[in-house]
């Protein structure tokens, strides 16, 4: 850090020049821009078409189960509406939701480039995202599937006679472009760091990005072949995983685990990799244990690999292979509760600022916090027989996908909206659309676990043999109301923003980071000169009481002008 | 906390792409992005072998029962022709790198002949006569089809299982075959209309990086299907 | 890339055809030798190694060879850079993640768990086969009457 500029990179007035946003209008320069943060603008208003449409989903299922003997759906519909919300929710949302939007605007801009290494490849990435997305939302339009997300054979590759075949094939599109993403952000991270980023001056953010990006890498080939054999099981009859002929259908969820567990790491890592940024950006301290926390992501990514046996403890895998999985299902916590005390150590005696992106960092670590420890109970061999395939296990992915993944997501959508789109959105509605979301998440799945524990198995549409379930499960879809306004509300507020919001100078946060030091929104190219880093990473404890109180000031003052307008 | 220095347009170099700084940091970006490619395409086939270990370590006698129906013979002369075509091809990098483009045309042409060659042989000799036999996957459901009563000895449709496996493992190779043709004709034609997208030799030095891959998988089939010790 | 401004800077590493062509015959020799292999019992030779497993090994230490020699020399990684050869050694170790599957089916037969005594190893039922009922045979070979 040059010791004038000290936590305020001082940048030049921003004159009114190109941006990415207004750099060619046509619709032809967006569909075929190479422009890494026009296509995370582009998977930004993709993600959120299948959001909308699996949280639509969602909020279904929740419906119908407030009876014990359902209110609209036959059977057959009720199975097709979950797995379109797992389908669409797993491998067109929360997979690229992370890398594809926050970390194609933010890898180049954090690394100090241009744009991404292989920008057409990037380009292509989105279209093969697209494509997959058409084909599965086409599968429900023709009827749906109704195997579940899981696509366990045999029920997908022989008996089931609804749209397996296209929803299969969209699944193995979606992780073509996550293959792609992966690859391009590998070797942007390792070749084209601005001069002086060294791999300990990185945001820890890109250190999530890269252990995600060696997952992606490693595992969703196999979830390709995996899909691509149970396509041609179906369309060749080729018998690979069919038990008819001596396969055996536990070998189709070990290749289907295989990437399926890591890809929860692919989902939670990158949000991790935002809490980093939030929680020490909005706490004004540098991250504690930096070395520690970079290295618990690779260390998440690689034992990631080595667990994917604990969805099995009770399919019928051998019970030793069950022991080796449990115990290094446990060792999992170990870099999992390394973060979290390093988030926690960093707020300590920090000089935390309670803005919308905060409140959705410390959502993440106690949800993520709950998430990780109902874990624990599932790891164990003998308490998953009596939780496997509950509400209970249901509560627990939920609290880390959703509760992880999703409160990361909107956290790094709201600290980087100003430099998306150069407007700040309104300070109280993010606030409150926060504590919403923190609150009707909570009420949400609170019940679902209690009512797991009580035996209510996952998937089931009827539940009239115990009708004292119905209490917890029309508590939880009335958290699904608040859960759901909370979400909807960034939609409006964030759209208003682009027109009515605030202007953001390029570091409304005072935030350290090279992304910070451009212009908001940035210019095409995101540099107009190669920055030069001199600093370590999160730089914060150089700003000294008083500039603390300037920007104190400075938030108040635009609290003042905002509530003038 | 960054101070500027370079100015990010004074390189024009028209080699460089605009996100790239030197020619050298391109190349090398190539090459690594090439490589972590190579890595999901190896686990991509990994899985495959993975499962094929699975269902040989259960089904060991019929699996040798069954392989004495493929022709090793067959499998040795598409060996020699997929090793004969990573040098022609290796020779062609070689040639793009010193940027002597007529031998560079040719053995990226004979490349492509053998290439071709090796799916004549695989489809021709190997695949079309399996058809003829009604060994193909689907048959196996109505035994009337297949030709060879002892096979269906084979008990539990494992038959079914090893032919799906074979053409499953090799069908996906020949894939990736058929594609790596399809790469390079596109590559000689564009150096022969002296395009500027191969006028580096990373195109083709990529491409040279699949085709031996291509061949890395064949090392391994070829002792896995075609040699199965008793 | 003799008339650009960066020949001095940047040269990449060119191999000689010779020695693409001395591997080729090696290669060629040992595709030779794991045919020569295939018909050779090695049991004799480590005695009570049964055949089958001796000569998997031998077929596969001989693959894996020549797929090192094309690796290292064809596709250039001797010569390559660190990083390159980091993921080539990431992309072989990541298959490494597979081989905890082997301990879920080497020990199957080894359940305590009733009912599951009969499966020795992964046994091949067929549901279609219209015969034989193999499972029936399988109890009452084993005769353990738990189900």
């Amino acid at each position: 850090m040059s010791a004038t500029s000290v936590g305020i990179p001082d940048v030049p007035k921003p004159k009114e020049e190109k941006n990415y946003l207004n750099n060619g209008n046509t619709i032809a320069s967006w569909l075929l821009t190479t422009d890494h943060k026009r296509i995370a603008i582009l998977y930004l208003i993709s993600v959120s078409f299948f959001f909308l449409v699996g949280g639509t989903a969602a909020g279904l299922v929740r419906l119908e189960l407030t009876s014990p003997r359902g209110i609209f759906f036959e059977n057959e519909t009720y199975n097709k509406i979950f797995s379109l919300h797992g389908i669409i929710m797993v491998f067109f949302f929360l997979i690229p939701a992370i890398p594809a939007v926050i970390g194609n605007f933010l890898v180049p801009l954090m690394c100090g480039a241009r744009d991404l290494a292989f920008p057409r490849m990037n380009l292509l990435s989105w279209y093969v995202f697209i494509s997959g997305g058409f084909l599965a939302v086409l599968a429900m339009l023709l009827g749906g599937v109704d195997t579940g997300w899981t696509f366990y054979t045999p029920y997908s590759s022989l008996y089931s006679n609804t749209q397996v075949t296209l929803a299969v094939f969209g699944g193995f599109l979606a992780g073509f472009s996550s293959i792609f993403t992966g690859i391009n952000f590998i070797v942007t991270i390792h070749k084209m760091r601005a001069p002086g980023l060294t791999w300990f001056r990185l945001p820890l953010f890109l250190w999530a990005q890269y252990a995600t990006s060696v997952i992606i890498i490693l595992g969703t080939p196999v979830i390709a072949i995996t899909l691509l054999l149970l396509f041609a099981e179906r369309v060749l009859k080729l018998g690979v995983f069919s038990p008819e002929l001596g396969g055996d259908p536990v070998l189709f969820q070990h290749m289907f685990w295989f990437y399926s567990h890591p890809a929860v790491y692919i989902m939670i890592l990158p949000a991790m990799g935002v809490t980093n940024e939030i929680i020490s950006c909005f706490s004004r301290r540098r991250v504690f244990g930096y070395s520690f926390v970079a290295f618990s992501s690779l260390a998440i990514a690689g034992l990631g690999f080595l667990v994917w046996g604990h969805h099995m403890f009770v399919s019928g895998q051998s019970m030793y292979q069950g022991l080796v999985f449990s115990i290094i299902t446990f060792l999992v916590a170990v870099p999992s509760a390394i973060k979290i005390f390093n988030w926690v150590a960093t707020m300590y005696k920090g000089s935390i600022r309670l803005q919308t992106p905060m409140w959705y960092g410390m959502g993440f670590i106690g949800l993520f916090l709950v998430g990780g420890l109902t874990g624990l109970f599932l790891s164990s061999m003998a308490s998953d027989v009596h939780l496997h395939d509950t509400y209970f296990v249901v509560a627990h992915f939920h609290y880390v996908m959703v509760g992880g993944t999703i409160m990361g997501y909107m956290g790094g959508l709201h600290m980087w909206w100003p430099k998306m789109t150069g407007r700040m959105y309104p300070e109280f509605l993010g606030q409150l659309s926060a504590m919403l979301v923190f609150v009707g998440f909570n009420m949400t799945f609170i019940p679902q676990f209690i009512v797991g524990y009580l035996g209510m198995p996952r998937r089931y549409h009827y539940y009239y043999l115990a009708p004292e379930f119905q209490v917890y499960n029309i508590m939880s879809t009335l958290g699904t109301t608040v859960l759901g306004i909370g979400y909807i509300l960034p939609v409006f507020y964030l759209l208003w923003s682009l027109k009515y919001g605030r202007k953001a100078g390029p570091n409304p946060w005072h935030a350290w980071g090279l992304e910070w030091t451009t212009a908001s929104p940035p210019p095409t190219f995101n540099f107009a000169t190669v920055p030069i880093v001199t600093s370590e990473a999160y730089d914060y404890d150089a700003v000294s009481d008083e500039q603390h109180d300037f920007l104190r000031e400075e938030e108040d003052a635009a609290k003042a002008a905002e509530g003038k307008e | 906390m960054a101070s500027t220095h370079v100015d990010s347009t004074s390189h024009h170099d028209p080699e460089v792409y605009h996100q790239f700084e030197t020619l050298e940091q391109q190349n090398d970006s190539y090459i690594v992005g090439m490589w972590t490619f190579l890595v999901t395409e190896i686990m991509f086939f990994g899985g495959m072998f993975f499962i094929y270990i699975i269902y040989r370590w259960s089904n060991q006698d019929m699996f040798y029962r069954l392989h004495t129906e493929l022709s090793w013979p067959l499998g040795a002369l598409n060996t020699v022709i997929l090793l004969l075509s990573s040098f022609t091809m290796a020779c062609a990098v070689h040639h793009a790198t010193l940027k002597n483009r007529k031998p560079q045309q040719i053995f990226m042409g004979l490349t492509a002949l053998l290439a071709s060659g090796f799916l004549v042989v695989k489809l021709a000799f190997e695949w079309y006569p399996k058809w003829q036999h009604g060994h193909m996957p689907w048959y196996w459901d109505w035994p009337g089809h297949v030709s060879s009563p002892d096979l269906l000895q084979v008990p539990g449709g494992t038959a079914k299982m090893f032919y799906s496996l074979y053409f499953a493992m090799t069908g996906l190779h020949g894939i990736h075959v058929l594609i790596g043709i399809i790469c390079i004709v596109i590559l000689m034609y564009l150096t022969k209309i002296k395009s500027i997208l191969v006028d580096s030799f990373l195109p083709t030095e990529m491409f040279g990086l699949y085709w031996h891959f291509v061949d890395l998988v064949w090392i391994f089939l070829f002792p896995l299907f075609y040699l199965m010790p008793k | 890339m003799s008339h650009d401004t960066h020949s001095e800077e940047y040269h990449p590493h060119v191999a000689p055809i010779s020695t693409y062509f001395k591997l080729l015959i090696v290669l060629m020799l040992l595709m030779g030798l794991t045919i020569f292999a295939y018909n050779f019992d090695f049991t004799q030779m480590f005695g009570e190694v049964p055949g089958t497993f001796a000569n998997n090994i031998v077929a596969m230490m001989i693959a894996c060879t020549k797929a090192t020699l094309v690796i290292m020399i064809f596709m250039g990684v001797k010569w390559a850079s660190k990083l390159v050869k980091m993921y080539v050694f990431l992309g072989f170790a990541g298959l490494g993640f597979f081989a905890i599957t082997f301990s879920d089916y080497g020990t199957r037969h080894m359940e305590t768990e009733p009912g599951w005594e009969g499966q020795k190893q992964l046994k091949i039922t067929n549901v279609n086969a219209p015969v034989v009922d193999e499972e029936a045979v399988q109890r009452a070979t084993v005769g353990d009457g738990g189900h």
